[in-house]
């Protein structure tokens, strides 16, 4: 579509707001690949969960945020791709490139069939068909003891190897986790910008009007759901090779919870929000619980007032604060 | 013959919405569908979308049976629909929300397509970066109709276009009627602006307890009783007005 002469001025300012994101995502960049040299191990070891979860965080912003779909039981693409990545690591090969796509191969087969009958529903029945879909998956975890060894979990799973070489805890799965991590990040970007990213938001904003002008709501929502467990599940994997193991609370409703209050708390429907919020989510967490004993109680405060006071989340901080600065400055 | 509709019936739950409606639409025509407010206008346009099903009747497009079918499948046969709320994509920008429907047929064309689109609606020019929520009602409207012209679609269902919008707006949406006529596109009109109806239609149906009392040419309409019958307006004060 040609540009006017009356949208210059609007192209002007989203080339600034461009080369700001830039800047920001640059230092962004640096920042997280020097962390190995400037950081303690403890923080690099903190840093690399927050990162996993961020995938996941971000795989539940696709299909909550961008595509309306309100998931109570994210857990479930999440604590597959652990088990089936454990598993294949531990009795096949710690290749954490086939143990990945065996991980995705598993989740997308039982994403595809459970995809398939839950987003023929949508609204609050969709949220507790998604919770019930991970629950069934929790009492299998726990009764299929020939391959998940019950409630003692998956443990064993062997340091992951790269092209042949093993990849240490610590700053070198730190490394390999953060690549995938921007990689996810850069790519969602693009989707959530592409022609897809717009159908998605026509049809969390009125699903009987994107199908009145020709989308195929129920398809886009599927492959919506689809790739979302897809990106849960390659979170899960990383975290199987981070903790070595799994159990069958990876699978529980109070993880799908958790990852629910990270990418509200960094912004839903956002961009970088998800990241956002699981980095704050890991670091509060780890604070809280070193220095107070109600820290549950603190914890849930501090996400009540941040979702009253910032309803679009720490990502939408700088927007929030630019409008306060507007109404003063007036 | 475009859209034909023969003996349709529509139950919603145990309430019966419409009966026995039969009606026909040609290349290029613009029919008007009159009547006052529940006799079935809005629920005739979404039963042809596919959001309604009928329990009863033929329905087809261009001689192919669309009813049952979803209503991606019947806008993929060459049918948009406007809804009467005009509601557009708010968290879209204007381009974003034409683009949208410009994809659905392939990216290869989409361009020429979003092109065409706006072509009627010099004002979305100026605005297509901007978010569709935040324009005006009869901005809002024209990027309604923009939206629906970008699946290039045979026949356009309009519903109420002119509801709650200036003159001014509503002369830009009765020019951008007249602009899809000349490229042979047929719409189906539900109006409750007699005005505008009367100086738009080739083809004037009349709805009145949900079905058809009268289908004739805008000579016939005019020199029936039926507008004041059945519609409690009398046209010669409308037409002084």
């Amino acid at each position: 579509m040609t540009l006017t002469s009356s949208t210059i001025g609007t192209a002007a300012s989203g080339r600034t707001s461009a080369l700001v994101t830039i800047g920001v995502g640059a230092l962004a960049l640096a920042a997280i690949l020097a962390a190995p040299w400037l950081a303690k191990p403890f923080t690099i070891t903190l840093l690399t969960e927050a990162f996993v979860l961020a995938i996941w965080a971000m795989s539940l912003n696709l299909l909550s945020g961008h595509a309306g779909l309100l998931s109570f039981g994210h857990a479930a693409g999440f604590g597959l791709g652990g088990y089936a990545a454990g598993y294949f690591a531990r009795e096949v090969s710690a290749d954490v490139i086939l143990s990945l796509l065996f991980a995705e191969a598993v989740v997308f087969i039982v994403a595809a069939l459970a995809g398939a009958v839950a987003i023929r529903l949508s609204g609050v029945a969709f949220s507790i068909v998604s919770l019930c879909i991970a629950q069934v998956l929790y009492q299998v975890a726990i009764a299929w003891r020939a391959v998940t060894e019950g409630m003692d979990g998956l443990l064993g799973v062997p340091l992951p190897r790269l092209f042949g070489a093993t990849i240490k805890n610590g700053a070198p799965f730190y490394i390999l986790v953060s690549v995938v991590m921007m990689a996810t990040l850069a790519g969602l970007a693009l989707v959530l910008k592409s022609p897809f990213g717009a159908t998605l938001r026509a049809i969390r904003t009125n699903d009987i009007r994107a199908a009145s002008i020709g989308i195929d709501v129920r398809l886009h929502k599927w492959l919506a759901f689809v790739i979302s467990w897809m990106l849960a599940g390659l979170a899960g994997g990383l975290m199987v090779f981070l903790k070595a193991g799994t159990t069958p609370m990876s699978l529980h409703w109070s993880e799908s919870g958790n990852v629910l209050i990270m990418t509200i708390f960094g912004g839903l429907g956002t961009i970088v929000g998800p990241v956002l919020g699981a980095v704050c989510f890991v670091f509060l967490h780890d604070v809280l619980t070193s220095t107070l004993a109600i820290w549950q109680f603190v914890f849930g405060l501090i996400f009540v007032v941040v979702v009253i006071a910032f309803p679009s989340g720490l990502a939408g901080l700088p927007a929030q604060f630019g409008k306060l600065r507007w109404r003063f400055s007036r | 013959m475009t859209l034909h509709l023969k003996a349709v019936h529509v139950h919603l739950g145990s309430a019966h919405i419409l009966h026995g409606i039969d009606l026909d639409v040609r290349p290029g025509e613009i029919v008007c569908l009159l009547g006052r407010n529940g006799v079935g206008k809005s629920t005739t346009l979404r039963t042809i979308m596919g959001l309604v099903a009928p329990s009863q009747g033929e329905l087809s497009f261009e001689g192919q049976r669309i009813a049952g079918l979803p209503p991606h499948r019947v806008c993929a046969r060459g049918i948009a629909w406007v809804p009467e709320d005009r509601r557009v994509f708010a968290s879209l920008t204007v381009e974003e929300n034409i683009r949208v429907a410009a994809e659905i047929t392939g990216p290869r064309s989409a361009q020429a397509r979003a092109e065409a689109a706006i072509a009627p609606f010099p004002d979305l020019r100026g605005k297509l970066k901007q978010r569709a929520g935040t324009l005006s009602g009869g901005q809002q409207q024209m990027l309604a109709i923009a939206r629906a012209l970008a699946a290039e679609p045979r026949l356009l269902l309009l519903d109420e276009p002119s509801e709650g919008l200036a003159p001014v707006m509503v002369a830009a949406i009765r020019e951008a009627i007249v602009q899809m006529r000349t490229r042979g596109i047929a719409v189906l009109l539900v109006e409750q602006n007699l005005q505008l109806a009367l100086g738009l239609g080739d083809v004037f149906y009349v709805l009145s307890r949900d079905a058809v009392v009268f289908h004739g040419s805008r000579q016939d309409i005019l020199q029936s009783q039926i507008i004041g019958q059945h519609l409690g307006i009398d046209l010669r004060e409308t037409e002084r007005a």
